[in-house]
Order: structure tokens, then C-alpha cells, then sequence
């Protein structure tokens, strides 16, 4: 079970700092939404809010790894 | 915990319940009347006010939400449960009335979109903070065997608030015909919402504060600073992130996409009639209600974790296969058209400013017993004219039960994720820190995660009618996958830590 929680702790910091990545991209490219103010305000609401989660999800992939959860799981 | 007598745990569930459910009903109403505020308060072809407009909808609709669970979760660890949401119900009844009574765009020109942004902006608070409060509060006066049952009537507010909005609304459009209804009858959803958050105020105020609470302040054990505990500290902090990436993710998106982009699919790539469509939607979450309550009993007997495991894995299998037979029954290319029933109607007006109006009405029938309407609205004349193309799909009458099925479907999901959570969630944290520590990954799942499935998957949609639903699909995975591995099933009977 260690493997387990180590391998997926592991591709969540990956993902987070790859999904971080490509939202920033497709908002500022203007894929996500067409219209210019909608844009920019999706743009300016949306990345500030995104940076803290995908900060947590890199925290909780590392806690991960580090097999953080499997001894809560015990305590429980 | 299982000292906590359940006497007079009805009045409390009541007490939180409707207040809860009023909130919901505010937030709501804003959001169905949008077309028309928009209209009244941010007037098409001037860029400053399709910017606030835009941030009325998205900043207050998620980014206000998780600051709303901060500021009140903080409140209510530190002063009380029952004054804090009793201040959020203030805030938002408050912010709720003062919509209905803002004058017009054409009266006080730019502070009209000002203020209603504003109000807006409280109202999002105002929802941030209560549920965390309505949920703990329960949880706190009542027997831990039945805490799924008992707060599981927190979780049926919120569909129910869709509920009432909608009927309110509804009824609104009936009693004072449709032209009044967007001239000033779109007022009165909002202003009733002052009555009933008296009704919800009066029965709050006589009510106490939580036992574990007042027992933890008599006690001085309360947090001194509940925000550096919640998440300052490792311990707190891995599990208001389990709860988060494991739990309110997934619900969230389930959620959202069950009751909001289920309406906005059948509403803008249906072209549904608000006629059948209203109807439909306020039939499926009537028959859906029961199940918060019934997957919140189960939740006590067999744990949380695998009844809202399961929610969430049927949904992300399923939502497919439901939205392309939802798809299906519109899809008038697949359909038998009756030519002889064809009819064409042409109707010539003058608009106010003395432009030629030309409005052609094709209906067109088929062998289903459905019927498509294509109004075509040409104005002006020559190089100038702007033609606008309307389409309304009527279902038949077998197609409209089939309809409201599938989305009775989806409501049923959200039934499994969301009846258990609330006991899920306050058996997480201990009660010197439950109410901050409880609202944000709540409001977080709820608000970003799942308020954003209508705008992504709106967005998504363009390149194809299914595409929206990969947002849905991949945050609900991805929580199952967290969720099945990290969380544990076991129930913490204990939660007067």
C-alpha cells in the first residue's frame, strides 16, 4: 500500500504544477472563453484561485509520498 | 457524545434547515433571473458593464465563497455557532432584499451595476459561512449512531432552495403575466426573501448554542486562533486537504453538473421551452429529495466513504451514455418531419426607434409528437438589416418524462455524494477548530470545483455537444481514485474532541 500512496503522491505534485501550467495557458491564449471581458475576468478570478489549490495538491501529493496518510489511516 | 440527548433535535434540524435553505434560495434566484438583471443592470454594448456583469457571475458565484468560509468558519470557532450563521442569514437576507429595491440602470446610471455587484459580493460571503455553521451545529446536538440521518436535512437545502427558487419564480411569471415579469415583478422573488428570513431569524434567535461548544468555551478550550490551527499545522492542514481532493472535489462537480449544467444543457443545446423545462426540473429534484435522507441514514449503518465512492464513480461512467440519450431526443435530424403539418406565419411590426421588424415563425412537426419552432426576428432593411435566429424545441409527452428521468438520474448521484458529507466532514475535525476547518474544503469543492462545471463545460461544449462533460468526468475520477485509496470508512463516533 506504501507503493501505492508513494507513486500516486508522486504524479500528484507532477500534475499539479503540469495542470497550473496549461490553465495559465489555454486562459491567457483565450481557448477556455471566447469573449474578451468574460475572458478577463475569468483570467483574473480563476488563476489566483487556481495557484493556491494546485499549491495544496502538490502539498497533498508530498504527504502522500512520505506515506503521511497510511499512519492517519492507523490512528483512525 | 452519545449523552447528547436527541429531544428536541427536530427543532434544531428546523431551526438550521430553514435558514439554510433560505440562503440557498437567495443565491439562487439571482442566478435564474440573470437574464433579466443583466438587462435592467448591465445593458449590452458598453464593455465597462459586461466587465462587472462577468464578475458578478464568476467572482461572487466562486471566488467570494471560500473567503466567506474563512472569515465566518474563524467567527464561529471563536464567538459561537448560533451567532454566526445567524449573522450570515442576516447578511444575506439583507443583501437579498436590497436586489429587489436597487433602481434601475436608466434611473441611476453606473451605481446601479455598482451596487448590485456589491450585494452580490455579500451575498457569496454571506453562503461561504453558513452551511459549515447549519452543519456543525446539528451535528453537535446529536446522537452520534444517527448523525448521517439527522444532517442529512442540511443536505437536502440546497436542492430544495433550487426547488423554491424556481417555484417562486414560476408562480411569480404566472400571477403577474410575462411582459410585468420583466418589468418589475422580477422583484418580487427577491423582495420576499425579507419575510422569510424574519420567519428564519425569529426561530434561530431562540435557540441555544451548540453543547460541545459551549461546553469546550466554559472549559477554555476553544481555539485562540482557529485559521494558524486549521491550517497552519501539518496535522489539521493533510486532513483539510484529504477532505478536499478525496471528497468535496468530486461531490462538487457531481453536483453542479446533476442539477446546473443538466438545466443549462437542456435550456441552450436542448432549446427546450422554459415550459417544459421548469416543470421538468422541479419534478426530478421533488422525486430525488428523500434520497439526502435515506443515503444519510445508510451512511450511518455501513460508513460514508463507499456510499459517496460510489455516487461518484456511477456518475463519472454514466454521464455520457445519460447526456447523449438526453441529446437524442431533441435531435430532429434523427426524427420523421410531417411536411403537411408544416406551418409559416410572417408578422410585420415597427420597432420604438422606427426600424421595419420582420418576424417569420416556422413550426415544424414530426412523428414523435415533438415540434420545433425556428423564429426568425430580420430588422431594419437592405446592407443594415440584423437577422436574429430563435429555435424552441417542444418535447412530446413521452420524450418529456424520458427527459425528466434522466435527470431525476443525476439528482439521485448527487443524493449518494452529497447526503453523507456533512456527517463526513464534522467527523473529520475536532470542535475547537470543526467550523473552519469543515467550510473551506466545502466551499472549495463546491464553489470552484463544482461552480465552475457550468463555465468549463459550457466552454468545452463548442467543439462538441458531449465535450463539456470531460470536466465532470476527470474531477470526479480523480476524487474517486483519492478517495477510494486515502479515506478511511471507519465512523468517529467521538466528535466532542
Amino acid at each position: 500500500m506504501l507503493l501505492v500512496h508513494k507513486i500516486l503522491g508522486l504524479s500528484f505534485v507532477v500534475m499539479a504544477f503540469f495542470a497550473e501550467y496549461f490553465l495559465i495557458v489555454y486562459i491567457l491564449s483565450g481557448t477556455l472563453v471566447k469573449d474578451p471581458a468574460s475572458n478577463q475576468i475569468f483570467a483574473a478570478t480563476v488563476i489566483p484561485v487556481s495557484i493556491p489549490i494546485m499549491v495544496g495538491l502538490a502539498l497533498f501529493g508530498w504527504y502522500a509520498f512520505k506515506g503521511e496518510y497510511l499512519k492517519l489511516r492507523d490512528k483512525r | 457524545m452519545s449523552k447528547i440527548k436527541n429531544k428536541g433535535i427536530y427543532a434544531v434540524i428546523l431551526a438550521s434547515s430553514i435558514g439554510t435553505l433560505i440562503e440557498w434560495y437567495d443565491f439562487y434566484i439571482f442566478g435564474a433571473l440573470e437574464p433579466i438583471i443583466a438587462q435592467k443592470f448591465f445593458p449590452a454594448g458598453n464593455p465597462t458593464l459586461a466587465t462587472l456583469a462577468a464578475l458578478a457571475t464568476f467572482a461572487a458565484g466562486f471566488l467570494v465563497r471560500p473567503f466567506g468560509a474563512i472569515v465566518f468558519g474563524r467567527l464561529g470557532d471563536l464567538v459561537g455557532r448560533k451567532y454566526t450563521f445567524l449573522l450570515t442569514l442576516l447578511l444575506m437576507g439583507g443583501a437579498t432584499f436590497a436586489i429587489g429595491c436597487v433602481p434601475e440602470y436608466s434611473v441611476i446610471g453606473m451605481a446601479a451595476p455598482i451596487i448590485i455587484l456589491l450585494l452580490r459580493l455579500v451575498q457569496g460571503l454571506a453562503l461561504g459561512g453558513e452551511y459549515g455553521g447549519a452543519a456543525t451545529y446539528v451535528s453537535e446536538h446529536c446522537d452520534a449512531k444517527e448523525r448521517g440521518f439527522y444532517t442529512s436535512f442540511i443536505q437536502t437545502t440546497a436542492t430544495l432552495g433550487l426547488f423554491l427558487s424556481l417555484s417562486v419564480i414560476y408562480l411569480t411569471k404566472l400571477l403577474v403575466g410575462a411582459e410585468a415579469f420583466s418589468d418589475w415583478g422580477w422583484r418580487i422573488p427577491f423582495i420576499i426573501s425579507v419575510l422569510l428570513v424574519g420567519l428564519s431569524v425569529y426561530i434561530r434567535m431562540k435557540m441555544q448554542e451548540s453543547p460541545l461548544f459551549a461546553k469546550a468555551k466554559s472549559e477554555g478550550k476553544t481555539s485562540k486562533n482557529p485559521l494558524k490551527e486549521s491550517f497552519g499545522r501539518k496535522a489539521n492542514l493533510k486532513i483539510v486537504l484529504l477532505a478536499l481532493f478525496g471528497a468535496t472535489a468530486g461531490q462538487g462537480v457531481v453536483w453542479y453538473t446533476g442539477q446546473f449544467y443538466a438545466n443549462a444543457f437542456i435550456q441552450k443545446t436542448m432549446l427546450v421551452v422554459d415550459d417544459q423545462r421548469i416543470p421538468l426540473m422541479l419534478f426530478a429534484i421533488v422525486l430525488a429529495t428523500p434520497f439526502f435522507i435515506v443515503f444519510g441514514r445508510l451512511s450511518d449503518k455501513i460508513g460514508r466513504k463507499w456510499i459517496m465512492m460510489f455516487g461518484i464513480l456511477i456518475a463519472v461512467l454514466t454521464y455520457r451514455p445519460i447526456y447523449s440519450a438526453m441529446l437524442n431526443l431533441s435531435d430532429v435530424k434523427s426524427k420523421t418531419e410531417l411536411t403537411e403539418k408544416t406551418i409559416t406565419e410572417t408578422k410585420n411590426t415597427v420597432s420604438a426607434n422606427g426600424d421595419s421588424i420582420k418576424i417569420n415563425i416556422v413550426s415544424k412537426s414530426y412523428s414523435d409528437n415533438s415540434s420545433l419552432k425556428e423564429i426568425t426576428k430580420i430588422t431594419g432593411s437592405g446592407a443594415k438589416a440584423k437577422t436574429e435566429l430563435k429555435k424552441e424545441f417542444m418535447l412530446s409527452s413521452s420524450g418529456w418524462w424520458t427527459l425528466m428521468f434522466l435527470v431525476f438520474i443525476q439528482i439521485f448521484y448527487v443524493t449518494m455524494v452529497y447526503g453523507p458529507i456533512a456527517a463526513f466532514l464534522v467527523e473529520l475535525f475536532p470542535t475547537r477548530i470543526r467550523y473552519t476547518s469543515m467550510s473551506l474544503p466545502y466551499h472549495v469543492g463546491n464553489g470552484i470545483f463544482g461552480g465552475l462545471t457550468p463555465f468549463i463545460a459550457t466552454a468545452l461544449a463548442v467543439s462538441g455537444a458531449l465535450n463539456g462533460l470531460w470536466y465532470p468526468i476527470i474531477i470526479g475520477a480523480f476524487t474517486f481514485v483519492i478517495g477510494a485509496i486515502f479515506l478511511s470508512n471507519k465512523i468517529d463516533e467521538d466528535v466532542s474532541d
